[in-house]
């Protein structure tokens, strides 16, 4: 499948990218890797390495990422699949890192943008789910991500390590 | 891998992002703390797959045979 995707920039650890989303308007991206520091604090294993993935539209003015706007600027497909190819960078430096993710919920809408991201998962991720764990939180708990079930929050991790 | 302006276009094969130094500088900033609180929220409460949570604990196991 030929997928388009925006060029990346990223700094001296891997963690910070951005790019350049263009449409009506073009706007500034970050995509950000948070690491999950003390996990014990949190009930999981100390050696745990999980990092969270958050995106958004960049703000040069005050440094602040917003992760609730809504761009309207017609390339949503674009922009996800360079937020997803950014993961396979991050993994050259941490390739024991998995990457946890829920979308954002504004006051008063529906966890719409975890569905739109099931889509995309949906979408570009079963090409590379030879190299790809993805695993989804459901009712019942963590389970194999299956195209046809609603998550409210994504696992990844490399199934054998390319990087 | 074609390229058209600053889009790419390459199915899922790999490519790689060009280090920008100006980005250094966020080094250590806290971004999205809200949200993650939230998702420290929901792994304090849902944790890992058991999977991932056995491994790692096999892993310390072995780490601390091996002192």
């Amino acid at each position: 499948m030929q997928i388009e995707k925006y060029k990346t920039e990223t700094n001296i650890d891997n963690l910070i990218y951005t790019f350049e989303s263009v449409g009506e308007k073009v706007i500034k991206k970050k995509v950000i890797y948070a690491k999950f520091n003390n996990p014990e604090n949190i009930g999981l294993p100390f050696n745990t390495i999980v990092y969270n993935l958050g995106f958004g539209d960049w703000n040069e003015e005050t440094d602040e990422l917003d992760d609730e706007v809504i761009s309207k600027n017609g390339d949503t497909e674009i922009v996800l699949a360079t937020v997803a190819g950014t993961i396979f960078n991050f993994w050259m430096k941490y390739p024991n890192a998995d990457v946890f993710f829920m979308g954002s919920v504004p006051e008063n809408e529906t966890p719409r943008r975890t569905r739109l991201y099931q889509m995309k998962i949906n979408r570009y991720f079963a090409d590379i789910s030879n190299n790809v764990n993805i695993r989804g939180f459901a009712e019942n708990g963590w389970e194999i991500f299956s195209k046809h079930k609603n998550y409210i929050a994504f696992l990844i991790s490399q199934k054998n390590q390319v990087f | 891998m074609k390229a058209k302006g600053n889009i790419t276009k390459n199915g899922y094969a790999f490519e790689r992002s060009t280090y920008n130094p100006e980005l250094d500088h966020l080094i250590g900033k806290v971004f999205f703390k809200e949200k993650m609180e939230r998702a420290r929220a929901f792994l304090k409460e849902h944790g890992l797959p058991k999977d991932i949570v056995d491994e790692l604990n096999r892993k310390s196991e072995l780490e601390k045979d091996n002192l």
